[in-house]
């Protein structure tokens, strides 16, 4: 490449930031602007490292010196593609039609899990999926290599939730688990958990299962152990803040029966079976079990995959039965505000008969009711209605009526909340 | 949906794309003899703290402070270990530790002023052919063809 190529790709990073800082300029005010600051921090640092890249093309010493240097031009263009990808999410910031359920469901995700908070996007996706993006730490690799950095402790954060189903109150701890991916980035918890295991036990499993493979390379296994530590520590962390809910919604969205592969997440079966060791340790399993023993004796019989790569698949779960103590000890140690067994016993019985007979709750016994313990009710409810067979799973989630009366009791307990606090 | 791990992998390719530029420019100021500045001398250690994780990485050991895990994100981890083995050519051996240990030698050999020719070449080959890889891959991230579309709507609705 020559002066010419320099000047195109100069010309064309230049306009590519313009066209950036007009969407950002064009953006509404409210929730979720933490997105714009951001986005002006990774534009602003390419338009000094493009300044930058100039200059070093007229001071380099050889053709080779060159080529590296327009190579790292290119590398900024590319990275103001990246920025284009968040149209989409600006277009949502401020958004009014959000059901305010939804929105303080969200802000309870954020309180339980999030130590610094974060600044809310909420995105009607068009895949039927839950899911979270910490924009500032996914692009905090490029930004210190550009010499800056996000300094907002509050994040912008996008949450997405399935378009043709954005008001699922029974499925909203799936974005629980979702919300956990943030957690266990932000306060590094797959390292906590790592920290406090017996590593001599799990490296000689390690070691042994290697021996058996053939002796392949060790670190493919190693990322893919962090990813099951992971998936593993969002599902306790969303276990601790919803209690039982999580287990049911999990049965009804993973879906149980579907065996899973080897792959970033541990196989459903598994998840579910240790999602019923940790109700056990948090003193939930008594009333799950009394509610609905079928749909429990029906989760511990699953059954994960043969194996297609046996001593990989024998060192990830043997790893994981290592690592679950920790992964429990871990996640309770991290929620603030979960739901508490005692407090939920205490307001069962009302909670459950008002949801049942189509009443929506805002209080029980003259307190506000925790959005989280509607939503277990909610489950128990229709569990009580449908029979306890794990059918009724799928037709609860799939009652769209009854689902709305759960985001309104949701909404009106946080009107009373509100009202009580003035 | 913007997933989670095409962000990572875009802003991470980029991040050691950028870093193996730096390294080059490092060695080609080193090969000219003029000597390396103070920002040359800082890429060359942030290569050097690269390299020494992804050792530690390919130990019988699991990683339990792995420094690229509180480095960046988990699909960062991931992306720089395919990159580096890859660049190594550590994805035909099952020696990738040794082939490592070799490069963190000619950095530090670089940065002490004590650096052969065929190490600096040697070095210079790794980081040329990471520098391509990443460029390439990020392309395919930021602009995938159709079929590569396909395949990451697949990747997020796995995720």
């Amino acid at each position: 490449m020559d002066q010419q190529s320099l000047e195109l790709l100069e010309t064309l990073l230049t306009d590519r930031l313009a066209r950036i800082e007009a969407i950002c300029s064009a953006a509404s005010p409210g929730r979720g602007h933490r997105m714009i600051a951001l986005a002006r921090i990774i534009s602003s640092s390419l338009a000094g490292e493009k300044d930058r890249v100039v200059q070093s093309y007229t001071a380099a010493g050889s053709d080779d010196e060159r080529r590296a240097v327009l190579r790292r031009l290119l590398r900024l263009l590319q990275l103001s593609e990246v920025l284009s990808l968040l149209k989409p999410y600006v277009d949502d910031i401020g958004r009014r039609d959000v059901p305010l359920g939804l929105w303080r469901m969200i802000d309870l995700m954020i309180a339980g899990l999030l130590p610094n908070g974060a600044d809310a996007i909420i995105h009607f996706d068009d895949h039927h999926m839950y899911a979270t993006a910490d924009l500032a730490a996914g692009v905090a690799t490029v930004l210190s290599t550009l010499g800056t950095a996000y300094a907002d402790p509050i994040r912008p954060v996008v949450f997405f939730v399935p378009g043709t189903d954005p008001t699922n109150a029974l499925l909203l701890p799936i974005l629980a688990h979702e919300v956990g991916h943030t957690a266990v980035e932000q306060a590094n918890l797959g390292s906590a958990t790592l920290s406090k295991v017996d590593i001599t036990a799990l490296n000689q499993l390690f070691d042994k299962s290697l021996k058996a493979a053939g002796n392949p390379p060790p670190g493919p296994w190693q990322v893919q152990l962090f990813r099951w530590v992971d998936e593993l520590l969002c599902d306790a962390l969303a276990t601790v803040l919803t209690g039982p809910s999580l287990l049911l919604s999990s049965a009804m969205f993973l879906p149980a029966p579907n065996p899973g592969a080897l792959s970033s997440h541990p196989f459903p079966a598994d998840r579910l079976r240790l999602s019923l060791e940790q109700l056990d340790r948090l003193g939930w399993l008594p009333l799950v079990t009394s509610v609905a023993p079928g749909i429990v004796q029906w989760l511990r019989g699953l059954q994960v995959p043969t194996p297609s790569d046996p001593p990989r698949q024998e060192f990830l779960r043997g790893a994981i039965e290592i690592l679950k103590p920790a992964i429990f000890e871990v996640s309770e140690n991290h929620v603030r505000e979960p739901l508490n067994p005692v407090a939920f016993t205490a307001v069962q019985t009302d909670l459950v008969a008002l949801l049942t007979d189509g009443i929506p709750v805002a209080e029980v016994s003259g307190s506000a009711v925790q959005p989280w313990a509607i939503v277990l009710a909610a489950w128990l409810s229709q569990i009580g209605l449908r029979g306890d067979a794990p059918r009724s799973l799928a037709s609860a989630t799939a009652d769209r009526q009854f689902n709305s009366l759960v985001h309104k009791s949701i909404e009106l307990s946080g009107i009373l909340t509100i009202w009580k606090s003035l | 949906m913007l997933d989670r791990r095409r962000l990572e992998i875009a802003t991470s390719n980029a991040s050691l794309g950028m870093l193996a530029d730096d390294v080059l420019i490092a060695i080609f100021h080193y090969l000219s003899g003029v000597g390396l500045d103070h920002p040359d001398r800082h890429s060359l250690q942030r290569a050097l703290g690269i390299l020494r994780a992804v050792t530690e990485l390919d130990t019988r050991q699991v990683a339990t402070g792995s420094i690229l895990r509180t480095m960046a994100p988990l699909g960062a981890l991931e992306e720089t270990l395919v990159q580096v083995t890859n660049a190594s050519g550590g994805a035909d051996t099952d020696n990738l530790g040794s082939l490592i240990s070799i490069y963190i030698a000619e950095l530090e050999a670089v940065l002490n002023n004590t650096a052969e020719n065929d190490q600096v070449q040697h070095i210079k080959d790794l980081f040329e052919r990471l520098a391509e890889s990443t460029l390439s891959q990020s392309e395919d991230v930021v602009r995938p063809s159709r079929d590569d579309r396909q395949e990451w709507i697949n990747k997020a609705l796995n995720s």
